[in-house]
């Protein structure tokens, strides 16, 4: 019966190979949560950053969960892609970021890996693009079989939330 | 003792000369008288040397070099040594001997001397010079004193020179000190090849003259060791050296004066730190590894070089110089040295044992810690540790370390794994002759063999036959007796029994499993026979043999009649076991027998006993048919113990099939072993035939061209190769070493991958053959724990054929432990999906059912869990997991820690309604515009239930009619809810323009700017005030009005008396307010009142848009006349003024009209009865006058106050809509979008908005876009050919049009605009708007122009469908006929013609024209209806969309059937029944007085029609008569006509007549 709020940003996506970006963005929670208000999902637009390398998408967040239960506590999952000259959208970076407990306002990193092909993948992306990608995206916050995947770290995505909690106290978690 | 070298031997020791007291000079003094000693007596000696002119060794010219450097050095030790003993010649001499050292690097230097001899020379020029200058002048007085100082001179230049050589010779010693090696290598070795050569030479050299061994020209070192060991201690230097060495005793008191002895010479320095003692003493100190004993040198027993001390780990370094000197020696003078040949080896480097120490350790050390000594060892101990790392790392690479969950766990060193690697052994190989496949064969077979023989299973069996028998046996006993004793436990014997049962049952399987493995083994031995055989047959067959494998085989005869005895005992056995089984069997079902026949006994008594009794009473009786229970028959053993038997005897099944071979009774029992090397290999040269000889030849070397390494991979990673391995004989591979692998994380597995490698050939091919998976160990395994396993490995050739390489490989891997024994091993962490973390397992923790337990065996998440539990344990285990396994869960404790459960969360009322508000069925009605409650208390159920359905058509008392009436409501909400759906749907879509707000460009307009200057100073046109629109939300708090401002009338009708003069007024009703304007007078009335109508919406939240009150303005005829009072004669008496008020005709409008279209404006056609009685028109009675020429019409200006915002955003989501989902129409789309940009981009056309957009796509019933002229048939559709055949025919084509339009206009109007929220059109075809006899102007609109397209076909006349802006509808859609220059438009829903160009055409603006090909667009839609003035043809004026020409355009119109219809003749009566009823009660309720109307209405509900004779007032006739005549005069006639028109299109005709007697 406690509930709890997010609500933010999605400032931008920095540090990436590429500056042309844009991110997909999941909000993934366990059966005991019940989402009652907002997207638990979106893309935002591409940011072509003119100057700077910081590709700024200030795409909203607003979500509002029921939950029965401390487990599955909500993660936004992240796919950046690069949205490159030809109009073609290569992923660039895979990451996932545990909403914060605290309630408050948060400024988050999230880091980002992307999956390494062989050495002929990786020199065909350079030249050709496109790369290879992941078969089942929850692979990114399932954490039974990431260590078998070679990867590369990618950029960070930057996020601001603001969580409000409510009645945790009633049930005895103290926040 | 001689000491020199101060710098080179011992560094920095105690100058004399920094002494500074009175002793310490005085001593100083000593010291310097010493060193000149010393020196004098080194030059004496170097001096010899030099003039000697030994060889310039090869060292020495590379020092020479140095030589200058440490002349100068040496020179400036000697003055700072010797202080004063310099005396003042000597400053310049310095300055020359530095010259000298300048210079000498310039000079070729042939020899050393050779250059100290210039020097000397130039530095006796030199002082000559600067002495003989000043000199010259008491030449001849003083020629003694200038010879004396001349001898001086030559004595200091002499002295010089003895300096220059000693330097020399320091350069040397510095030389020889570089090659330090050699000295700090001293050891045993050399010591003893020193002191040999010492003690041979000692009593040569002391005959020997230096001048004899100067004529040798050439020395050897050994030579020039000892001729200078000798020549240098000699006896009397020693002693000299001893008493000189007083003073530097002094010095170092410390040092062992008498030991230390330092040992040079000249050329070739040898510092060796030796200890000098009298002879006797010295052999003991020196040691001699074979002193003890001679060495007995013999052929027997060869020198043992290494006991001789020749070993030295490395050899000396020897310049090339002197390996040439010794090669010349050992070819041209090797008489000289016939003794020390076994010195040098043929190569003529010194011989040595070859090393021991392999480059890298081989199953390093751990060094043991019995800590005894601590103090010393700990430092031993960790220096070792060090050693021991660094071999770990120079011999490993470290193995991968990347990020991982463990990153954070990992500690600073690496655990470390052992790979045991043993050896493969090759089964199959390209090098492989016949013989060694069939060896390999021969060894696999016998591996087999031997484990079958250790495991020994059918003695196992045996063993087990024999205890069950005993258990059975003792069981049968033990139930036996229990039977016979007195308190038998019947349940103690049953459990008896039934162990004795499944004894015998495990005996029957035991029994059958023996035979089974004594055929096993029997079939295996006969298999190994052959095995055997055939590689004797190879070998007998080549006539030798390449393999050294033999067999050996023993054989036990056994006695036939024992063994008979044996099998018969064996048969005989189980025959008895059977039997007893049997019986016991038997005995069972005996028992149960028996029962059952007693019950049937005790039944047949029973029914025997009733058939008595009712034969008694005279019943007839049938007779007992049961059939008394099988008695069972005790089993045959017989074939059965034929059966065993033959299994026994034969190995024979009971289908007589040879399922096993055993060993027949009397043959011998075999048993074979293996043995290897038995050097039964044929050598090469014995192999008979030549080219099989060369054959093996070949092969054999081609076996030696192979070797093999195994890598070893850690996940992957290559951690290291191990060392080439050749093959040995028998194809196997040696390794027999430890790897150690340090790793970070432990890696899933260790893979090891053999590798051969060729040498020779032009190239080295390596190719992988095999690989070998070692599992991960457990933490708790060290590698001494485990036991070798064995691999096997196969790599096919290119064309998939056998095998080409197969083998085992032998391994294991295991951690390792330190020096203290912990396990360097990881605490390898679980995965605990519990927790959903990697723990700690606990080693006693049962942790593998308890996983099974949790997971989910079709979550493919957990299928290695799955694979691995499966993998690693037994299969009793499996089983056991598979009777478990039904229970799974996938969140764990979410339930036990829960806060609540689910269902309260779907329960709960806040969470309900936030949802239902997210999804939008919640809106801000419902909350009263009030925020989302903070609790659930506070929110009503009501709100959040969900809306419920009415109940479909299920009326009781409905007629047909009506049914179907509910039926196209129902329709209509379902496409409505369609349509809402897709409304929501296209909320979501944003243009561009709504998502991005971008400032536009800042363009300075010049002429904007310029425009005032050349605008009129006084307008013309007074400027517009825009009335400012007020959002929707404010309009709780603002009272609104509706402002009605009434203009004028015109053309109403006069009365019939013409005495009378029309008193109208106009009523406005709203919402149950009604307001008139005062009366005016005259048909052409001009009121201009405005009155203002409060507008209320029913609650809050009500949208504007959703009301449904019309908005009714009336038009009445205040009559006001006097008339006698009753009962009174005289007028003057009492007359009475009577107020009536006639109803003229009236209009309604719709609020949704007013408020979308913000205002109504114009002349409105006014609603008038078909006759009003008593007004007539314009005077003329007769029937053609009655028609009025003109319809009355009413202007007027009707809007709301303040001005409300138009709901425009749901019209244009769902044109966005349309746009977005129609893809099969986008062309359309885009010339449609096209044009709107043309007309917007157009200056002439700069209206602001249009009120209409010209729609070319409409939603069809089935929600689906249509293009509109697809709703117009090219030949229209036919109208029922009744409406023109009632009384006579109708030719007249007018006529015809006006009798369709009045039936079309008949069809029942149901707006679906008002219930519409966002003013979308739902488009009928004409079949769907007749079968429902529903729907509004559209509708109407393209029925009528159908019908008059059928009509028109052939006469030039064209019909269009406009839509457009209509008064009072707002947008709507009329129909336009063209006639040549006439132009007529018609309001289908009135069925009224309108001259188009007349003042009463209603139709205001045309937004476009839709013909059956395609769609006109207005470009001018401000130009009224002028525009059809202009032609459809003229571009200026239209755009024309062509409908295009593909299927899905085609027509959608269906021809009408107009047979049947929902009305029959019995619903007629019952309508005109209930009509007039009802209107009579209602009259005489209303009191009605005077005045009839005749109407004619279509027939869609009482109600409606009610309302329609409501308006009419009619029943106030009368009722304003002052109170004192209370009697009503009137009388009200009614009369109602129903027309049935085909289709079930009803007219209704009412005659309403107020009858006011006089």
């Amino acid at each position: 019966m406690a509930e709890v709020h997010v609500i933010g940003q999605i400032v931008g996506a920095s540090e990436f190979p590429e500056n042309d970006l844009f991110c997909k963005w999941e909000a993934h929670f366990g059966p005991a949560w019940k989402r009652l208000q907002g997207e638990v999902s979106g893309q935002t637009q591409v940011d072509c950053p003119a100057s700077g390398e910081m590709a700024y998408f200030a795409h909203p967040i607003d979500l509002h969960f029921a939950t029965r239960g401390l487990q599955g506590w909500p993660k936004l999952h992240f796919e950046v892609f690069h949205y490159d000259w030809a109009g073609r959208s290569s992923l660039v970076g895979y990451g996932f970021a545990h909403v914060p407990s605290q309630p408050g306002l948060h400024k988050i990193d999230c880091v980002t890996w992307r999956p390494t092909g062989s050495f002929m993948d990786e020199v065909s992306s350079k030249f050709v693009g496109g790369g290879i990608q992941l078969k089942r995206p929850d692979l990114v916050y399932e954490l039974h079989d990431r260590r078998n995947v070679h990867s590369t770290a990618g950029g960070k995505v930057h996020l601001e939330l603001s969580v409000i909690l409510r009645n945790f106290d009633k049930f005895g978690v103290e926040c | 003792m001689l000491i020199v070298l101060q710098e080179a031997g011992q560094p920095e020791p105690e100058q004399p000369a920094e002494a500074p007291d009175d002793a310490a000079s005085r001593e100083s003094e000593k010291l310097r008288g010493a060193v000149k000693t010393k020196h004098d007596t080194k030059k004496r000696r170097l001096r010899k040397k030099l003039n000697a002119e030994l060889p310039a060794e090869g060292e020495l010219q590379s020092a020479q070099a140095q030589v200058k450097e440490r002349l100068r050095l040496s020179r400036e030790d000697l003055r700072q040594a010797g202080g004063e003993a310099a005396d003042a010649a000597a400053a310049p001499a310095t300055a020359d001997d530095e010259a000298a050292g300048a210079a000498a690097p310039s000079t070729s230097s042939p020899a050393a001397d050779a250059a100290a001899g210039a020097s000397a020379k130039s530095a006796t020029a030199a002082v000559a010079a600067a002495g003989g200058a000043p000199a010259g002048k008491p030449l001849t007085a003083k020629a003694l004193r200038r010879k004396k100082l001349e001898e001086e001179q030559r004595q200091q230049a002499e002295r010089l020179r003895e300096q220059a050589e000693e330097a020399q010779m320091y350069s040397a010693a510095h030389a020889a000190l570089n090659r330090e090696d050699r000295l700090t290598r001293f050891d045993a070795a050399t010591a003893q090849e020193l002191i040999r050569s010492r003690t041979e030479r000692m009593a040569k050299m002391t005959k020997m003259s230096w001048e004899a061994l100067r004529e040798k020209k050439e020395l050897t070192e050994d030579e020039q060791v000892s001729f200078f060991a000798n020549s240098v201690w000699e006896p009397d230097e020693l002693t000299a050296a001893d008493g000189t060495a007083a003073a530097p005793a002094a010095a170092q008191p410390q040092a062992g004066a008498d030991d230390e002895v330092y040992v040079y010479e000249g050329e070739k320095v040898y510092l060796h730190r030796a200890v000098f003692l009298a002879k006797a003493d010295e052999s003991k100190l020196y040691y001699y590894p074979s002193a003890a004993s001679a060495t007995p040198v013999s052929v027997e027993h060869p020198v043992n070089l290494a006991e001789e001390g020749l070993y030295v780990g490395r050899r000396p370094r020897v310049t090339e110089g002197n390996v040439l000197r010794l090669q010349s020696i050992l070819t041209m003078k090797a008489d000289v040295y016939e003794s020390k040949k076994g010195w040098l080896g043929e190569d003529g480097r010194l011989r040595m044992l070859p090393d021991p120490l392999k480059d890298v350790p081989m199953r390093p050390l751990v060094p043991d810690d019995d800590d005894d000594v601590q103090g010393v060892q700990a430092q031993q101990q960790h220096q070792e540790q060090l050693r021991l790392r660094q071999l770990a790392r120079s011999e490993f690479r470290p193995a991968r370390r990347w990020d991982s969950p463990f990153a954070s766990l990992e500690r600073e060193t690496p655990w470390q794994l052992e790979v045991d690697i043993g050896g493969v052994q090759f089964l199959a190989h390209p090098l492989f002759t016949r013989e060694h496949a069939a060896v390999s064969r021969l060894r696999q077979l016998h591996r087999r063999y031997a484990r079958s023989e250790k495991s020994n299973f059918p003695a196992y069996f045996r063993d087990r036959i024999a205890a069950l028998r005993r258990e059975i046996a003792k069981l049968t006993q033990e139930a036996a007796r229990l039977e016979r004793s007195q308190n038998k436990n019947e349940l103690v014997l049953q459990d008896y029994r039934n162990r004795v049962d499944a004894y015998r049952a495990e005996l029957s399987t035991t029994r059958h499993s023996k035979i089974r493995e004594e055929a096993a083994h029997y079939s295996l031995l006969i298999d190994l026979l052959n095995a055997w055989r055939e590689v004797r047959d190879i070998r007998q067959e080549l006539g030798f043999s390449v393999t050294d494998v033999r067999c050996d085989i023993e054989e036990a005869v056994q006695s036939r009649s024992e063994d008979e005895q044996e099998l018969l005992a064996e048969i005989r056995d189980w025959t008895e076991e059977h039997q007893s089984a049997v019986q016991a069997k038997h005995q069972l079902v005996q028992a149960e027998y028996l029962a059952q026949r007693q019950l049937y006994e005790r039944r047949r008594a029973d029914f025997e006993s009733r058939r008595l009794a009712m034969e008694q009473s005279g019943m007839a009786t049938g007779e007992f048919d049961d059939e008394p229970p099988p008695e069972p028959q005790p089993e045959n053993v017989d074939n059965f113990v034929q059966q065993i038997e033959r299994l026994v005897r034969l190995g024979e099944d009971e289908f007589g099939q040879v399922t096993c071979r055993r060993r027949q009774p009397g043959e011998p029992l075999v048993r074979v072993r293996l043995l290897d090397n038995s050097h039964v290999t044929t050598p090469l040269n014995d192999i008979p035939e030549q080219h099989r000889a060369a054959e093996e030849t070949r092969r054999r070397r081609m076996e030696s061209e192979f070797f093999y390494t195994i890598q070893i991979y850690a996940d992957d990673k290559l951690v290291g190769p191990t060392e080439d391995v050749t093959l040995s004989s028998n194809f196997a591979l040696h390794f027999n070493r430890i790897y150690l692998v340090e790793v970070v994380q432990p890696p899933s597995r260790i893979r090891l991958q053999l590798t051969e490698h060729r040498r020779g050939g032009f190239r080295s091919a390596v190719r992988t053959i095999g690989f070998a998976s070692l599992p991960r160990p457990d933490s708790q395994t060290t590698r001494a724990q485990l036991n070798f396993s064995e691999v096997q490995f196969s790599q096919t050739g290119a064309d998939a054929g056998p095998a080409e390489y197969e083998g085992l490989i032998r391994s294991r891997c295991g951690w390792r432990s330190d020096s203290e024994g912990n396990i360097l091993a990881p605490m390898l962490k679980v995965y605990d999906p519990q927790t959903e973390t990697y723990v700690d397992p606990t080693p006693d923790a049962p942790k593998l059912p308890r996983l099974t337990e949790m997971r989910d065996p079709n979550d493919p998440a957990f299928v290695r869990l799955n694979l691995n539990a499966a993998l690693g344990q037994d299969p009793q285990q499996q089983q056991q997991q598979q009777l478990t396994g039904g229970y799974c869960r996938l969140n764990f404790f979410e339930e036990e820690f829960g806060f609540c459960s689910a269902e309260d969360l779907d329960t709960d009322l806040r969470f309900r309604a936030l949802i239902m508000r997210d999804r939008g069925d919640i809106g801000a009605e419902q909350l009263k515009g009030a925020p989302m409650p903070a609790f659930a208390s506070l929110i009503s159920k009501e709100m959040v239930e969900e809306p419920k359905r009415e109940t479909d058509v299920s009326r009781t008392r409905a007629s047909e009619l009506q049914k179907m009436r509910m039926r196209y409501e129902a329709k209509m909400r379902y496409v409505r809810e369609q349509v809402t759906e897709a409304f929501n749907a296209a909320k979501g879509y944003r243009t561009y323009e709504e998502v991005i707000d971008e400032a536009k460009a800042v363009v300075v307009d010049i002429l904007s700017l310029l425009r005032p200057l050349f605008s009129r100073k006084r307008p013309l046109k007074p400027a517009r005030e825009i009335v400012s629109r007020t959002p929707l939300l404010s309009l709780a708090m603002a009272p609104i009005t509706l402002s009605v401002n009434i203009i004028d009338a015109i053309d109403l009708p006069s009365p019939n008396d013409s005495k009378q003069i029309l008193k109208p007024f106009v009523e406005v009703t709203f919402q149950g307010n009604t307001l008139r304007t005062a009366t005016m007078s005259g048909t052409n009335p001009d009121w201009n009142a405005s009155l203002e109508l409060p507008f209320r919406l029913r609650n809050a939240t009500q949208k504007p848009e959703t009301i449904s009150d019309p908005l009714v303005l009336k038009v009445f005829n205040d009559r006001t006349y006097s008339r006698p009072a009753e009962g009174q004669q005289a007028a003057d008496v009492g007359s009475v003024v009577v107020q009536e008020k006639h109803f003229l005709g009236s209009v309604s409008i719709p609020f949704s009209t007013v408020y979308i279209n913000e205002k109504v404006q114009g002349r409105l056609q006014l609603r008038v009865p078909d006759l009003v009685t008593g007004y007539g028109g314009s005077g003329a009675g007769d029937g053609a006058a009655r028609r009025r020429p003109r319809a009355p019409a009413l202007r007027v200006f009707i809007t709301l106050q303040p001005h409300l915002a138009r709901p425009g955003l749901l019209q244009q989501a769902f044109d966005t809509w349309v746009r977005a989902t129609k893809n099969t129409l986008s062309r359309l789309a885009d010339e449609v979008a096209g044009v709107m940009r043309q007309m917007q981009s157009n200056p002439e056309a700069q209206v602001e908005e249009f009120l209409y957009h010209p729609r070319a796509f409409v939603v069809s019933m089935e929600v689906k876009e249509v293009f509109v002229s697809c709703y117009l048939s090219p030949t229209g559709l036919a109208p029922p050919a009744e409406l023109f055949s009632r009384g006579q025919e109708v030719t007249d084509p007018q006529h015809k049009k006006l009798i369709i339009a009045n039936y079309v206009s008949l069809v029942p109007f149901v707006s679906d605009a008002s219930a519409f929220p966002g003013l979308i059109d739902i488009w009928n075809t004409c079949e769907e708007f007749m079968d429902y006899q529903a729907g509004d102007e559209e509708e109407h609109a393209v029925l009528l122009a159908n019908y008059l397209l059928h009509l028109s076909q052939g006469t030039g006349t064209q019909i269009y469908l406009a839509l457009g802006n209509a008064v009072p509808e707002g947008s709507t859609a009329y129909v336009v006929e063209v006639d040549g220059n006439d132009k007529y438009v018609w309001n289908p829903s009135l069925g009224l013609r309108f001259n188009a160009m007349g003042d009463r055409c209603p139709l205001i603006s045309i937004d476009c024209l839709i013909s059956a090909g395609g769609v006109y667009i207005n470009k001018k839609p401000f130009e009224g209806v002028r525009v059809l003035n202009y032609g459809v043809t003229d571009q200026n004026y239209w755009l024309h969309i062509e409908k295009p020409n593909e299927r899905t355009f085609e027509c959608i119109q269906q021809p009408i059937n107009y047979s049947g219809g929902p009305v029959g003749d019995s619903d007629i009566a019952n309508i005109e029944y209930e009509i007039e009823i009802t209107l009579r009660k209602a009259i005489s309720e209303w009191r009605p007085r005077i005045v009839g109307y005749s109407m004619r209405v279509g027939y869609m509900s009482t109600d409606e029609i009610l309302q329609e004779v409501r308006n009419t007032k009619l029943h106030e006739i009368g009722m304003y008569v002052d109170s004192s005549d209370a009697v009503p005069k009137v009388q009200f006639s009614c009369v109602v006509y129903l027309h049935k028109y085909p289709k079930g299109v009803l007219s209704i005709r009412l005659n309403l007549m107020a009858l006011n007697r006089r």
